[in-house]
């Protein structure tokens, strides 16, 4: 079985950046809407990873 | 609330209806296919995740925890935006194995319908909180909309009520939904587009009270910033989620969104195309974003408008804080849609996998012969149906009022918690087996109900999610550890089946699942249909198998054994999706069960090559490169010069190269899974023929040419034939090379005969001669007995060259055509005799003294000028080897049942052993320069292999002196039939052949 390296690479960033980005994201409450900020630009980069392979295979 | 129960119940009626027509005309073709099968319909359809959890549930979660409500959607996305890890692999299996359910899967991987029964009974079990969750929620909403209830039931509340008679309304159009194509249950577009809209509906609701929280509460996102500042508290920071019990609500999540059976029938039952679940990958998560984002927002704003309702019904209170109907309404809405989507659609999931490994196992054997089957399970669906929807309530109604919707939210999902070791093990673990999986799952379920359920059910807790402890996720995290132990030490343990070996083969992200060449049966499409019929019934089996004759488009006349496997194959997955795995294979083994296996595990690779070629350019890494290689090698072999085929040991053609479909204008597509024997009759012979030839052996045949084609001459090359090895045929098309051949087989006879003119002359000149004496003495004869001796000698001298011309003429006419070998009983010695002739005709040859030892009456079966053709040749050459005056004997032997070797004996110099394995290669001579074509030898060696025969050359020879050639042929000998006159077995044979 072959990883995605995308996803190798996502997981990598994940571990290292997690805390500052949860810092971050519940510095301030007033800035509720900053992991929904967070949650896009992930949908966004598991879209670009995605966007030129196909992995139909039926 | 300005509501009245009724007015209520009527907007349910109205919203259901709508979401029915939407699913009706969705099946009907009115909704464009292309909105249907759309990726982001898919995507929506499985927005069903968030039923009323989603709608209501979360407010609480978010009034208890802030943020941590988003673990809820987290959960949920991380299992899509992983969809490659496990998804992507189940929706493979699902769809190849037409797998509608978790029941389906781990029935499929584990190869026995107990596993399939303990599935869905568990499932039934834990889903029980769900179906509870989403009735309160519709139950409750009323309640607060209408601010009262219907006094139904004796002794009941007035929510039990409401909540019986929305259970009513849900069960007739789950039963209208689901149970209209009896036939594929597992595969309804209406649905999808239905529950899709809903989804959008429920998105839009939710985003509608966004906005009025915010413009009408807050005036804005800068007052919700203001309200925040000051009501910090509210934003449930104090209060935070412990940390183990934060990642065991992920976990939770995490594996409702593959193993909630809802959400299994909509990611995998009812893809359309498995493409869009890489849309899915990343469209449910933003969907699911879109759809967290106003749950803050219309908490605080419930709150800040100060609403009464509990924080479930955040939304309901906004519009009766706000004074605003709609408000509440359109809140309303969305509970309904949410929670009305899950009702069908697990109801639905839930009734197949009851029907499959709870009813039919018992009724199928007794209904097998029933045309009826159809009907029998439509009713039985929705009978099903209506009993789990009740179950549903019966639970609710038992449960009270103690709990609140989180609570019977996380009750359900750490009950589907313990199927998420065996889903994973489905596909990354083969050495799993069923007593594992059953022993983990008993233990863990176990655990989960005397830990969780059942102080829920006693009502001995004051909440469980609301203690802001972590003793709850101690306790679902126990049950899962549990069953995993169990699970893991019950598969190493105890040994797995051969068919649950093969199973999780066919599972195994690792290790391809291969297909194999078995025999059936059955030597045709149209007899799927008697042997089915004796499983489900005529009319049944008949429809099943059109069916997967359409999807594969096939003919109901296909014989070939690959199709007919491929046959058997779609047949059970399509059964499978009926009546799930277990029973399809049961009845799919019964009524058409494999014969033998050929030796060595011969592979189906047609069908492994068709698998390889659909995934194409998906390969990375090793698997690309070896990917690479295969279609470097596979082109190689296409575009080969010669034709090649490759026959499997039971005869199935297994490669057909352009080649030789071009050769025999048959398609690889149609040669490629057949057996050789069902190749049109003049091939099929031909391939006989080569297959049992010696091996290694070159066979030369000509084909006849069909209308007004010419014929065509090819070779054949088999190789040797072992046990468990495929054969290798190399078919050429020598047509070309055959015309040219005979071409110069002329050539060379016109330019022998050039040769001979000299002679010639001087043979007919001497008798012309003679004649011309004769007829002047003739003239000044007067006596009759004179005159008629000089009459007698004149036919001698014009009798001579009548021989010489005829036999010019002969020589000549030889072979003018290509492929005409025509072999016959010929005469030996009568023939050599001719060569003799002919060739004492050059005067230029060096004089030599040819002796003809053949017995006069040796036959031997050839074509007669073409055997003088080649006694020409040797005898001429042995000439001109020979010294002046030499020798050049041809003498025959006959075995008792071999052939006829004749040789041809010179006393010449002889040729040199190296040059001995050239003497057959075209244009090799030892000859000086312009006086051999080199021609000559390869000319006989054809010859001699079109007649059968064969020729070898010794040098020097064994009675020819030191340095002399021995040239022999061997031919096949022909006998007089002693009581006929004419020629008797292989000679008469051979001949008309």
């Amino acid at each position: 079985m072959y990883l995605d390296r995308g996803l190798l690479l996502a997981v990598a960033l994940t571990v290292i950046l997690f805390p500052g980005i949860e810092r971050w994201m519940f510095a301030d409450p007033v800035h509720w809407y900053r992991p929904f900020i967070v949650g896009a630009a992930v949908i966004a980069g598991v879209y670009w990873n995605q966007r030129r392979r196909d992995f139909d295979e039926l | 609330m300005s509501f009245s129960p009724d007015q209520v119940l009527l907007a349910i009626v109205a919203y259901l209806s709508v979401l029915f027509l939407v699913g009706y005309f969705g099946d009907r073709g009115a909704i464009p296919r292309r909105v249907v099968e759309h990726p982001a319909t898919y995507v929506l359809s499985l927005g069903v995740i968030g039923g009323g959890m989603a709608s209501n549930g979360v407010f609480t979660l978010a009034a208890l925890y802030g943020h941590h409500y988003l673990l809820y959607y987290l959960g949920i996305a991380l299992m899509f935006l992983l969809a490659v890890l496990l998804l992507r692999p189940l929706l493979r299996l699902c769809r190849v194995h037409q797998l509608a359910s978790l029941a389906d899967l781990l029935a499929f991987r584990f190869r026995s319908p107990w596993v399939g029964a303990a599935v869905t009974l568990a499932m039934c079990a834990t889903l029980l909180p769900l179906l509870a969750l989403q009735i309160r929620t519709v139950a409750d909403s009323i309640h607060h909309l209408a601010g009262g209830g219907l006094d139904l039931l004796p002794g009941g509340g007035p929510r039990d009520g409401l909540a019986l008679l929305f259970c009513v309304i849900i069960t007739v159009f789950t039963i209208l939904f689901g149970t209209r194509n009896a036939a594929n249950p597992n595969r309804n577009p209406g649905l999808v587009a239905a529950i899709a809209f809903e989804s959008l509906v429920k998105l839009g609701a939710l985003t509608l009270l966004m906005a009025v929280a915010v413009g009408e509460v807050f005036d804005g996102f800068d007052g919700l910033e203001r309200w925040l500042l000051a009501h910090h508290a509210s934003l449930g920071g104090d209060a935070p989620l412990p940390a183990g019990a934060a990642r065991l609500l992920l976990l939770l999540f995490f594996a409702g969104a593959v193993c909630m059976p809802h959400v299994f029938h909509m990611a995998f039952a009812e893809n359309s195309d498995s493409r869009h679940l890489r849309a899915a990958s990343w469209g449910l998560p933003l969907y699911l974003l879109l759809l967290a984002l106003p749950v803050l927002p219309v908490t605080w704003g419930a709150v800040a408008a100060g609403s009464t309702f509990p924080a479930s019904f955040a939304g309901l209170g906004l519009g009766a804080a706000l004074g605003a109907p709609w408000v509440s309404g359109v809140a309303f809405v969305a509970g309904l849609s949410a929670a009305s989507a899950v009702i069908v659609v697990a109801t639905l999931a839930l009734a197949n996998m009851c029907l499959n490994y709870l009813v039919l196992p018992n009724r199928l054997l007794r209904a097998a012969g029933d045309s009826g089957l159809y009907r029998q399970l439509k009713w039985l669906r929705r009978s099903l149906i209506t009993a789990l929807i009740l179950g549903g309530y019966a639970f609710f109604a038992f449960l009270g009022n103690g709990q609140s919707l989180p609570e019977l939210g996380f009750l359900a999902f750490s009950g589907t918690l313990q199927f998420l070791p065996a889903v994973i093990a489905t596909p990354y673990w083969p050495r799993a087996n069923r007593i594992g999986l059953l022993a983990g799952l008993a233990l863990g379920l176990a655990i989960w109900f005397l830990a969780l359920v059942l102080p829920v059910l006693s009502n001995n807790t004051a909440g469980i999610i609301a203690s802001h402890s972590d003793d709850w996720a101690l306790r679902c995290t126990l049950a899962l550890l549990a069953n995993c132990a169990a699970f893991i030490v019950g598969s190493l343990l105890t040994r797995r089946s051969r068919e649950e070996t093969v199973a999780a083969e066919i599972c195994s992200m690792d290790s391809g699942s291969r297909p194999h060449r078995r025999t059936l049966p059955v030597n045709a499409a149209a007899d799927f249909v008697p042997a089915l019929a004796r499983g489900l019934g005529e009319d049944t089996a008949r429809t099943e198998v059109d069916r997967a004759l359409r999807e594969l488009r096939f003919d109901r006349g296909e014989s070939r054994p690959y199709a007919l496997r491929h046959l058997r194959s779609r047949i059970e997955a399509n059964l499978s999706g009926m009546l799930g795995p277990a029973l399809a294979l049961e009845i799919v083994d019964r009524c058409l069960p494999y014969g033998k296996s050929y030796p060595g595990e011969a592979g189906d690779f047609t069908l492994l090559e068709q698998r390889l070629e659909k995934a194409a350019g998906r390969f990375t890494g090793l698997a690309a490169d070896l990917d690479y290689l295969r279609r470097h090698y596979r082109q190689t072999l296409e575009a080969l010069p010669v034709g090649l085929c490759s026959l499997g040991v039971d005869g199935e053609v297994l490669l057909w190269n352009q080649s030789l479909a071009d050769l025999t204008g048959i398609p690889a597509g149609e040669a490629i899974g057949a057996r050789w024997t069902a190749l049109p009759g003049a091939w099929q012979a031909v391939f006989a023929e080569a297959l049992e030839a010696e091996p290694n052996s070159l066979l030369k045949r000509e084909l006849p040419g069909s209308g007004p084609a010419a014929p065509r001459w090819i070779t054949l090359h088999c190789s040797a034939p072992t046990e468990d090895a495929d054969r290798l045929l190399l078919v050429e098309d020598i047509t070309d090379y055959q015309l040219l051949q005979d071409e110069v087989l002329h050539n060379e006879r016109l330019a022998s005969i050039g040769r001979l003119a000299a002679g010639v002359a001087h043979e007919i000149g001497n008798p012309i001669t003679g004649i011309a004496c004769l007829a002047q003495n003739l003239a000044a004869s007067c006596d009759p007995a004179e005159v008629r001796e000089t009459a007698d000698d004149i036919l001698t001298q014009t009798g001579r060259i009548s021989r010489i011309v005829e036999s010019l003429v002969n020589f000549s006419h030889l072979g003018s055509g290509a492929g005409d070998t025509r072999v016959e009983p010929c005469n030996l010695a009568d023939c050599v005799d001719e060569a003799i002739s002919l060739l004492s005709l050059d005067r230029d040859a060096r004089p030599v003294s040819f002796v003809n030892d053949c017995p006069r009456d040796t036959l031997v079966l050839a074509d007669c000028q073409r055997l003088l053709q080649v006694f020409i040749n040797l005898l001429g050459n042995a000439r001109d080897a020979s010294a002046d005056g030499a020798a050049v004997t041809v003498s025959a032997a006959t075995g008792e049942s071999g052939p006829v070797e004749v040789h041809v004996d010179d006393c010449g110099h002889g040729i040199a052993p190296e040059l001995l394995p050239r003497v057959f290669e075209p244009f090799f001579t030892t000859k000086d320069p312009g006086k051999g074509t080199g021609l000559g030898l390869p000319l006989v060696y054809s010859i001699l292999e079109d007649m059968g025969g064969s020729v070898r050359i010794e040098s020097p020879g064994p009675t020819a002196g030191a340095s002399g050639t021995r040239v022999t042929l061997a031919l096949r000998a022909a006998c007089y039939d002693p009581a006929f006159t004419g020629l008797a077995g292989e000679s008469a044979g051979a001949a008309a052949g």
